[in-house]
């Protein structure tokens, strides 16, 4: 992974405005653990299909962090477990390891 | 290029129902609008299901529809479907609003007949200029209403 999770996205959105940036990363803080632990069920049962619509949830949160590059691997990753396929799996899971780590350093 | 009062007299306060399970979406679109400070009304629902007794319950009259596809419980693809056989609702325009360009869904959404089909881009000032393009050209329209 080249790129670092990042609040660019973040704070275009809020235009500075602090308690917005704070509510919307409380909620990404929230629900990203629980979409990351769907979809890692999902792929333990090979529900694939089931894993892509995971993936395809997680996005927005992935873009919301700046992480471009990360997008458009989750964006083919989705299209792949649509096909039953599972090769990206661990080049996905280091984007939601990254993810989660920067998210525990940040005040909410 | 600022607007003159004559741009601004012609586009209607639209009433939006956004069909969208993800709370970040929600609040994205909410945010954008109050930047652009246009002054349109937004009621959300979380699936299909929950459009459908929207629309039952006549809560809200939307002017528009904005649709997203991957949603649990109904998405938007069932929605259409069911919408489109009701008299009351097939006339109102839904677009679709995903960051999903699988061609099947959008041949699918384009048969059963959609106002149209925007992909959110991943930049947000790509987004804030397609919402805003999306608004104002549906603020221009005669739309039917009650």
């Amino acid at each position: 992974m080249n790129e670092q999770p990042n609040l660019s996205y973040v704070h275009e959105l809020s235009g500075g405005d602090h308690d917005f940036e704070k509510n919307f990363l409380r909620i990404v803080k929230r629900e990203l653990p629980l979409d990351a632990e769907r979809f890692r069920e999902n792929i333990a049962a090979e529900n694939f299909k089931e894993a892509a619509a995971n993936v395809h949830k997680l996005k927005h949160k992935i873009s919301i962090l700046g992480l471009e590059d990360s997008h458009r691997l989750a964006q083919e990753y989705e299209l792949q477990l649509r096909e039953g396929v599972n090769k990206l799996e661990n080049s996905f899971l280091e984007i939601l390891d990254a993810m989660m780590n920067y998210l525990e350093k940040i005040q909410t | 290029m600022p607007e003159t009062n004559s741009d601004k007299a012609i586009k209607r306060k639209l009433n939006i129902l956004y069909i969208e399970d993800d709370e970040i979406e929600e609040m994205k679109l909410n945010r954008t609008l109050r930047s652009l400070e246009v002054k349109h009304q937004i009621t959300v629902a979380e699936n299909g299901e929950k459009a459908l007794e929207i629309l039952h319950s006549k809560t809200i009259q939307p002017d528009i529809i904005l649709l997203d596809l991957n949603m649990p419980v109904m998405d938007g693809i069932e929605f259409l479907q069911i919408m489109k056989t009701h008299d009351n609702f097939k006339f109102i325009p839904t677009i679709i609003f995903t960051t999903s360009n699988n061609p099947k869904d959008m041949l699918e959404c384009f048969k059963l007949g959609i106002a149209g089909y925007i992909i959110k881009p991943l930049k947000y000032d790509e987004y804030v200029d397609k919402v805003r393009t999306l608004l104002d050209y549906w603020g221009l329209n005669e739309l039917i209403r009650g």
